[in-house]
């Protein structure tokens, strides 16, 4: 298990406040950017009204958050913490989750969830082929009794259909 | 009157009316128990088939629905670690962990118990109470419906824990993106970042499901992979034994356990839902976090919430069940639908060519009691169909490994996203909150905070600038009514003394 230390969270939250902090920038400058925002509605305020004052909350959140840390770590000491690396597992589980909603158009929804669950089961270093081919299979047709079946629910129709 | 509670009792105890209400329980539990199938869904695929089907045993059915989907998204929860309803996102936060430690059954029957006990609570609170809770719903306008946001916002300070800019930025992202999407007063679409599917908002179930559920799921999965280096085969039973362990012979949860461990936190939980239900607005899934909130305040066990104890999951469940009976008062009363899952009972209603509001009980007296009366017995079909039935297998499932299970919910989750309204930005939303509840989770900012922020957000800007409309931009307006005031008053006060009873 790969140990991430004390130290190296402090600057993944410095980093985060960072980037908060220039995403609220960015949000308020946008939000400024929109004709919409110039034009008063009944109540007296543009549409604009609340998000800029939201965005304006998070950067000054964000902005106190970033000072306060970058003094904190100039006396912080490291304290290890165990946590699993997770790249892999956003890249597979993300990866998979989109390329599978990408498949209900080009083959089917049932057959882009079998090969979702034989994907995952497989990065998930399942090696019995008896059981990767069973939930694969038996998960499908669980889709397919409860989706199509049961709720009626309109998928679109891939090449395969 | 005499005559027409003998008719509703007939009505009531007919066989037809039973059978509706105990298949809708028990399509309400399953749905809601399905990761990425909520209640409200059962009801809305229900509601045709009670065209066909006379009154009473139409809102049996419907009803049964509502109740059973209730406690079937704790189910979901407290197995999977993902609500089966937005309104199951605070049951998350202890009945996960209580069944991660190996007491799943500890876990669902606390759950089940709280939330018949929120339930019945709240039928007979309607029963009793039902026309002065129509009348104070009514008297909620703007500037009260803002107070009483004020006073949901108040409980915040209690997810704060040390760690106020965290919990901030939390709420502030919370609250932005609440508003994306059409402009509360105008309907005039913003903030879609030249997405147009973006332009019609963030749906909360695709959102809620992602921030709780999937960054769970990821968690879940690394330690999983990282936990077992190198691939397994299943040879031997002892290998299938890995896969699906067997309950701890010590998770054992009576009734007496639980009443003695949780009556406050279900008390406090089934007053909550009770208030907030009668309420337009809030709903079930406010008065769920809410009450989660105050039971990390006002519990003995204060300090272990979060940690995996019954008391954190006894507030939330019966507070959310606790708005089933009172969200129905509204419409009831006036014919107003306070909540979306009101509005498909107004559907109903209107099905059977009953129009809701003050005739029904002139004209239709025998059938509002007699739906009174399958409310309690929606209640016992409840406790006897989700403690037979589905206990026993959802928490086996639930101790399957996590390696086989993530890989079978991703599916289920997917598709469900996607049906709720045949929107397939809707699974994009719900992989883009999992990324950002795993980044939260990461840097240790409670959920908490962005959720209620994301559902109070569009509730408070809503009220205040209808407020501003009628007022006319009037200071005074706002504290003129008493009701606001108090709400005002009682904000200020219970942060301060929450805030106070933490430091102690």
């Amino acid at each position: 298990m790969r140990v991430e230390s004390g130290k190296k969270k402090g600057r993944t939250e410095y980093v985060f406040y960072i980037s908060a902090t220039l995403i609220s920038i960015a949000l308020i400058v946008y939000l400024w950017s929109q004709p919409w925002a110039y034009t008063k509605t009944g109540d007296g305020l543009s549409m604009a009204a609340f998000p800029t004052v939201f965005a304006a909350g998070l950067l000054i959140a964000s902005m106190t958050g970033a000072i306060l840390k970058g003094r904190q770590e100039e006396h912080s000491q490291p304290s290890p913490k165990e946590e699993p690396p997770l790249l892999w597992p956003v890249i597979l589980l993300g990866g998979g989750v989109i390329a599978s909603t990408l498949g209900l158009w080009y083959f089917d929804a049932v057959i882009s969830s079998s090969l979702l669950v034989f994907f995952l089961l497989f990065a998930g270093r399942v090696r019995d082929w008896r059981l990767l081919a069973g939930i694969s299979v038996g998960t499908g047709l669980l889709i397919y009794v409860l989706f199509i079946l049961v709720l009626g629910v309109y998928f679109p129709r891939g090449w395969l259909r | 009157m005499f005559a027409a509670l003998e008719s509703a009792l007939s009505l009531a105890l007919a066989w037809e009316n039973l059978v509706g209400v105990v298949a809708g329980v028990v399509l309400g539990v399953s749905f809601g128990a399905l990761p990425g199938v909520t209640g409200y869904g059962g009801i809305a695929l229900g509601l045709p088939f009670t065209f066909f089907m006379p009154t009473v045993p139409a809102m049996a059915f419907l009803l049964g629905i509502y109740k059973g989907g209730m406690f079937g998204g704790a189910i979901s929860a407290i197995t999977f670690g993902v609500p089966g309803e937005p309104s199951s996102a605070p049951t998350v936060f202890d009945g996960f962990p209580l069944a991660k430690k190996g007491k799943p059954y500890t876990a669902l029957n606390t759950a089940l118990y709280s939330s018949i006990a929120g339930n019945l609570l709240a039928d007979l609170a309607v029963i009793f109470t039902f026309a002065p809770m129509g009348v104070l719903s009514l008297k909620f306008g703007p500037r009260e419906l803002f107070a009483l946001m004020f006073v949901c916002l108040a409980t915040l300070v209690i997810f704060m824990e040390g760690r106020i800019i965290k919990a901030i930025i939390g709420t502030m992202i919370g609250f932005f993106l609440a508003t994306i999407g059409p402009d509360p007063i105008m309907n005039y679409p913003r903030l879609g970042f030249g997405i147009p599917e973006l332009e019609a908002g963030i749906g909360l179930t695709p959102f809620v499901v992602g921030l709780f559920a999937l960054s769970e799921m990821l968690i879940q999965f690394s330690e999983s992979l990282a936990a077992r280096g190198k691939g397994w085969q299943l040879e031997t039973t002892e290998d299938l034994r890995q896969l699906i362990r067997d309950p701890s012979p010590s998770d054992r949860f009576s009734v007496r356990d639980w009443f003695t461990t949780t009556w406050r936190e279900t008390l406090l939980g089934s007053g909550v839902g009770i208030f907030l239900g009668a309420l337009p607005g809030p709903g079930g899934t406010m008065s769920a976090f809410t009450a989660y909130a105050l039971a990390g305040r006002l519990s003995k066990n204060r300090g272990r919430m979060g940690t995996g104890i019954p008391e954190g999951v006894a507030a939330p469940e019966a507070a959310d069940s606790a708005t089933v009976g009172p969200s129905l008062i509204p419409l009831f009363a006036f014919g107003i639908p306070g909540s979306a899952t009101a509005g498909l009972f107004m559907g109903a209603f209107m099905l059977q060519g009953i129009a809701p509001g003050p005739g029904l009980f002139t004209d239709y007296m025998d059938i509002m009691l007699a739906i009174f009366m399958i409310m309690l017995a929606g209640t016992v079909a409840n406790l006897v169909i989700s403690k037979v039935v589905m206990i026993p297998v959802f928490a086996r499932l639930g101790l399957i490994d996590a390696r086989i299970l993530i890989p079978v919910l991703m599916p289920l989750m997917i598709l469900g996203m996607y049906a709720i309204d045949n929107r397939p930005f809707d699974v994009l939303i719900m992989v883009g909150a999992g990324l950002l509840g795993l980044l939260l989770q990461r840097l240790e900012i409670s959920l908490a905070p962005t959720v209620v922020a994301y559902i109070i957000g569009p509730m408070l800007e809503k009220h205040f600038r209808r407020g501003l409309i009628l007022s006319g931009g009037s200071v005074t307006y706002w504290f003129a009514s008493p009701i606001a005031l108090g709400l005002y008053i009682v904000g200020i006060v219970a942060s301060v003394l929450l805030l106070r009873r933490k430091k102690t």
